[in-house]
């Protein structure tokens, strides 16, 4: 028998899905354990920078990195993990898009803090020092970054894996073509190329949407289309890897695959869609005005349509061009 | 930059059947008004994506213009009701990521209305020499309008 490969996960600015996800897989993930070792996963095991400092180059076979690039600590750890691993997978929506918390970028890293941590909006508390001392000696925490990339603006990236997180039947894809050498995969190629329309089981009529109302408002039919019923659903925008798994439980899109492959902008995808379904029948003979009162009921459109992927948005992709 | 040096980039966006020919008759009637668009002709206004507004400015554009037929002329039925909707997005958009709205137009412009772009033409380039070169470095993210 060859010898076994050597994996590692790693988070950055992550709420743990991604972590957990791993072991979604159920007993397959005995099946992965006998193919690999796992060398280096924070989550489970207790290893320090030292111990990767210490690696050889290239010593990581497939290394996954999930999380978004908050601090600086999560960029300084990538790009040293970079150096130890053959190849590196974005894992999850925050590594290859930016994610959830990308939509920071919408504000500055200053005002996030005085938010979070001056205003009413939370509980008060402390404001978080950069550095502080304890009888030990000085202590110090990482910086926040100025705003959120991707992962692939900062180091280079073999694949993305995008989800959030990603579920079962993706990993059962993709683990065992990451670990074979015989297995040709491309960068995107873990990306579907299909919207989760195209994979939605729902019944869609070719029909204006009048309104657009908030779920809580509607009796959603299980059998109809969501979009058709006048919710906002991302499916016409996003990556279908998930196999509509929301909407099929009554639950619209909310595009956390990003979007589909080739695509680089979810955003302006849903505005387009979104643009062509609503309206009212008959709207020749009414007002411009009238027309327009519809787009009244779209509410925050930034924050709905780049829920998951702004910092991998045209108009943000900019930031990652000047800093060079 | 002062702003009387300050010369804008536009890109328009002109529909085949009314806006460009409408271009073309302001032309051909030799009307004077600024070269500053570059004009790029769609076969339809609901044709210009989001994506192509975005990558305009994140080129270097300073202002993008999209124009078609009047409502209800529209050689495909509905093409330019799609457009006024996606507009609209687009300019919520913009605002959210700090570029001033106003740096996205919209209008309706005929075949018959040589006169008439010529006359938006002249407008625009003045609303955007005032607001100034658009500057997507850094501080600008802080909003252009939050002042």
């Amino acid at each position: 028998m060859s010898e076994k490969k050597k994996i590692g996960f790693y988070w950055c600015g992550a709420c743990g899905g991604c972590q957990v996800s791993i072991l979604d897989i159920d007993e397959m993930i005995l099946d992965v354990v006998e193919q690999v070792d796992i060398v280096f996963w924070p989550c489970a095991m207790d290893p320090k920078y030292e111990d990767v400092e210490a690696m050889e180059e290239n010593e990581i076979d497939v290394m996954f990195i999930n999380g978004s690039m908050r601090m600086e600590e999560n960029i300084e750890m990538v790009e040293l993990l970079r150096e130890k691993a053959k190849k590196v997978v974005a894992y999850g929506s925050c590594s290859v898009n930016g994610g959830l918390f990308g939509l920071g970028n919408l504000s500055t890293k200053d005002r996030l803090l005085e938010k979070g941590y001056t205003t009413k909006t939370t509980d008060e508390g402390p404001f978080p020092q950069r550095s502080s001392s304890v009888k030990e000696g000085e202590l110090t925490l990482p910086e926040l970054t100025e705003h959120i990339v991707p992962l692939e603006e900062i180091i280079d990236v073999d694949h993305h894996l995008p989800g959030c997180p990603p579920l079962p039947n993706q990993l059962e894809e993709a683990f065992p073509a990451l670990l074979d050498d015989e297995t040709e995969v491309g960068k995107y190629d873990l990306v579907s190329d299909k919207s989760v329309c195209d994979v939605c089981p729902m019944e869609r009529e070719e029909k204006k949407i009048e309104k657009l109302n908030p779920i809580q408002n509607v009796y959603l039919d299980p059998e109809e289309c969501i979009l058709d019923q006048g919710v906002l659903c991302m499916g016409p925008a996003t990556a279908g890897m998930c196999d509509a798994a929301c909407p099929e439980v009554g639950h619209p899109c909310v595009g956390c695959n990003g979007p589909v492959k080739n695509v680089k902008d979810q955003g302006s995808r849903m505005s387009s869609a979104l643009a062509s379904v609503i309206g009212a029948e008959g709207e020749e003979k009414k007002t411009e005005e009238e027309v327009m009162e519809v787009m009244k009921s779209i509410r925050d459109p930034t924050g709905s349509f780049y829920m998951f992927s702004l910092p991998s948005s045209i108009m943000q992709f900019r930031r990652g061009d000047l800093d060079e | 930059m002062s702003s009387e040096d300050f010369e804008p980039e536009i890109i328009a966006f002109l529909c085949n059947w009314c806006s460009y020919a409408g271009a073309d008759l302001a032309g051909v009637s030799r009307e004077q008004y600024p070269p500053n668009a570059l004009n790029i002709k769609v076969m339809c206004s609901s044709r210009v994506s989001p994506e192509h507004v975005f990558e305009s400015f994140h080129e270097g554009a300073d202002a993008v213009l999209i124009s078609g037929c009047h409502p209800g002329d529209c050689h495909y039925i509905d093409g330019n009701y799609k457009t006024m909707r996606k507009a609209e997005l687009m300019k919520k958009m913009l605002d959210d990521f700090g570029i001033n709205p106003q740096r996205l137009r919209l209008e309706w412009v005929s075949s018959a209305e040589g006169g008439k772009f010529a006359k938006v033409m002249e407008e625009f380039t003045e609303e955007i020499k005032e607001l100034g070169p658009l500057d997507l470095n850094g501080t600008s993210l802080e909003g252009e309008n939050d002042e």
